[in-house]
C-alpha cells in the first residue's frame, strides 16, 4: 500500500516535470500544445474514490498552472489547468462506464493499455485528452467567438497528446501490479 | 437533517467536482471567494516567483547573442547619429526636415510576452513614472514590435503585432505605396499586407517600412520583406504576406517611441473630422 503511495507521489511530480520543463518548451505551431500530464489521471486505479480522483486532478491541475507555459502572457492565469483537468476527472466515471467492461473491475484492474486493450485504450486517450483539451482551449480563449479556432487547436492537440501518451505507454516499465 | 446528509453522501462526487471547478473558475477570472486567504496569495506570490526567475534565467542563457545585437545597433545608432552631427563639431544642431523624427526613445526591457495565443501581448519594465503613455509605438532592434495599450506606474502592457487588435499604416520602401499590416493568427513571423493597390510594382523580397501616418510610429521603420503576392477576389488590391524582420520569440529590449507631436497631431485631425 504504502509503495502504491509513493509510486503514485513520484508520478505526479513527474509528470508535471514532463510537462513544464519538456512539453511546455516545445513549439511545434501555434496551434499545438501537447497536455501529456492528463495521463496521470487516465490511468488512476478504477476503485480510486471519485472525489479523490477530482482532488488530484485539482492538484495536477494547479500544479501544471503554477509554471509558466514557455513564452506566456498576461492571458495565461492561475486556473485554466486546474479547471479542465477537473472537468476531466469528472467525466472520467462516466466515459469508463460508457467504453469498459465492468467484470473486470476489481481493486488491481486499470484502465490503461494493458488492461483494455490498445484499441480501446486508444479510443479512451483520444475521447478524453479531446474534452480535456477543448475545456482548457475555451477557457483560454473565454469566448465562443473564437469557437472554429478552439476545436482547430482541440484536434490538433488532442492527436499529438494521444500519439504521446501511446508511445509512453508503449516504452514505460510495466505499471504497477 | 438526515435526508440532507443522505443526499450529501450520495452526490459527494457531483459535490467535489462543482466545489473545485468553482474554486478554478474564480481563479482564472481573478475573483478571489477569500480576499484575504493566505493560499491564494501565496500562490499568487510563487506563480509571480517562478516567472522571474525563468525570465531571468533566459535573460543569461541569451545574453551572448543579445550583446551582439546591442553592439550591431549601437553601431548603427552612432552612425546615424554621426548624420545629424555638423562636419565641424561645433554644435549639434536639430534637424526640421521633413524626415527629422521629433520623437526620442525609452529603452525598456521585455519581462513577459507570449508569441502563440490568438491575441498577444508584451509587458515592459517602464511605465508613466519614465514619460510611457498609451498609443506609444514600440520597437524592437529588427523592426515593429508593438503599441502600448495599459501603462502603470513602472510597467506597461503592449499590443504585440502578433494580435488581431494591432493595425499600423505600412509602406513599400521601393515604390511609396502604402497599405495596412495585419496578424491574423498562424505563424508568428508572417503578417499580412492589405490594401496595396494593384496597379503598384511590387515583387516578393521587397522591403516594407513603416509610412508614419498614423502618428504612432516614426516613418521608415523596418518591417518585413515581401514573401507570397495574390491578388483579391475583386482584383482591385493585392494581398501581400510578408515575412517578419523582428523574430518575436527574441525580443528581450525594446524602444518605447515618445512622439512629441502625437497629441498635436491627433487633435488637428479630430478637428478636421468635425
Amino acid at each position: 500500500m504504502n509503495r502504491e503511495l509513493i509510486r503514485y507521489i513520484l508520478r505526479f511530480v513527474l509528470v508535471v516535470l514532463v510537462q513544464v520543463l519538456v512539453l511546455n518548451n516545445l513549439q511545434f505551431s501555434g496551434y499545438i500544445n501537447p497536455y501529456v500530464y492528463v495521463w496521470f489521471i487516465l490511468v488512476l486505479p478504477f476503485d480510486t474514490p471519485g472525489w479523490l480522483v477530482l482532488i488530484l486532478a485539482f492538484f495536477l491541475g494547479l500544479g501544471i498552472d503554477l509554471f509558466p507555459q514557455g513564452i506566456s502572457g498576461p492571458g495565461s492565469s492561475l486556473g485554466i489547468h486546474a479547471a479542465a483537468t477537473v472537468f476531466l476527472a469528472f467525466m472520467r466515471p462516466y466515459v469508463l462506464n460508457w467504453i469498459g467492461s465492468r467484470e473486470e473491475r476489481d481493486s488491481r484492474y486499470i484502465p490503461d493499455a494493458v488492461h483494455l486493450g490498445w484499441l480501446l485504450f486508444a479510443g479512451y486517450v483520444m475521447i478524453m485528452a479531446g474534452m480535456h483539451h477543448f475545456m482548457l482551449f475555451t477557457i483560454e480563449e473565454f469566448s465562443f467567438r473564437h469557437l472554429l479556432r478552439v476545436l482547430f487547436r482541440t484536434l490538433l492537440s488532442t492527436f499529438f497528446t494521444g500519439i504521446l501518451i501511446l508511445i509512453w505507454e508503449a516504452i514505460r516499465p510495466s505499471g504497477p501490479k | 437533517m438526515q435526508n440532507l446528509l443522505r443526499l450529501l453522501l450520495k452526490y459527494n462526487f457531483q459535490i467535489t467536482f462543482i466545489i473545485l471547478e468553482v474554486i478554478a473558475l474564480s481563479m482564472v477570472l481573478r475573483v478571489n471567494p477569500l480576499p484575504n486567504s493566505r493560499s491564494f496569495q501565496l500562490m499568487e506570490g510563487f506563480h509571480a516567483a517562478v516567472y522571474g526567475t525563468l525570465n531571468r534565467l533566459g535573460s543569461y542563457a541569451g545574453m551572448r547573442g543579445e550583446n551582439q545585437r546591442l553592439v550591431l545597433e549601437n553601431a548603427r545608432l552612432k552612425y546615424r547619429l554621426a548624420q545629424f552631427e555638423e562636419p565641424s563639431g561645433a554644435a549639434v544642431m536639430p534637424v526640421m526636415g521633413i524626415d527629422s523624427l521629433d520623437y526620442d526613445l525609452i529603452p525598456a526591457r521585455v519581462i513577459n510576452h507570449s508569441v502563440n495565443k490568438a491575441f498577444n501581448y508584451l509587458t515592459l519594465d517602464r511605465g508613466y513614472s519614465h514619460g510611457v503613455k498609451a498609443d506609444m509605438a514600440v520597437i524592437g532592434p529588427d523592426g515593429i514590435a508593438g503599441v502600448v495599450r495599459n501603462v502603470s506606474a513602472r510597467y506597461c502592457t503592449v499590443i504585440s503585432v502578433l494580435n488581431p487588435e494591432f493595425r499600423a499604416s505600412v509602406k513599400l520602401l521601393r515604390s511609396d505605396f502604402f497599405g495596412s499590416l495585419q496578424w491574423n493568427g498562424g505563424s508568428y513571423m508572417k503578417a499580412r499586407l492589405v490594401e496595396i493597390p494593384s496597379h503598384a510594382p511590387v515583387a516578393p523580397g521587397d522591403t516594407v517600412v513603416t509610412s508614419g501616418f498614423s502618428a504612432i510610429f516614426p516613418e521608415g521603420e523596418m518591417v518585413g520583406t515581401v514573401e507570397t503576392i495574390d491578388l483579391t477576389p475583386s482584383g482591385s488590391f493585392y494581398d501581400i504576406r510578408l515575412a517578419m524582420s523582428q523574430d518575436m520569440k527574441k525580443l528581450r529590449y525594446v524602444y518605447i517611441v515618445r512622439n512629441f507631436h502625437q497629441q498635436e497631431v491627433r487633435n488637428l485631425e479630430a478637428l478636421t473630422d468635425e
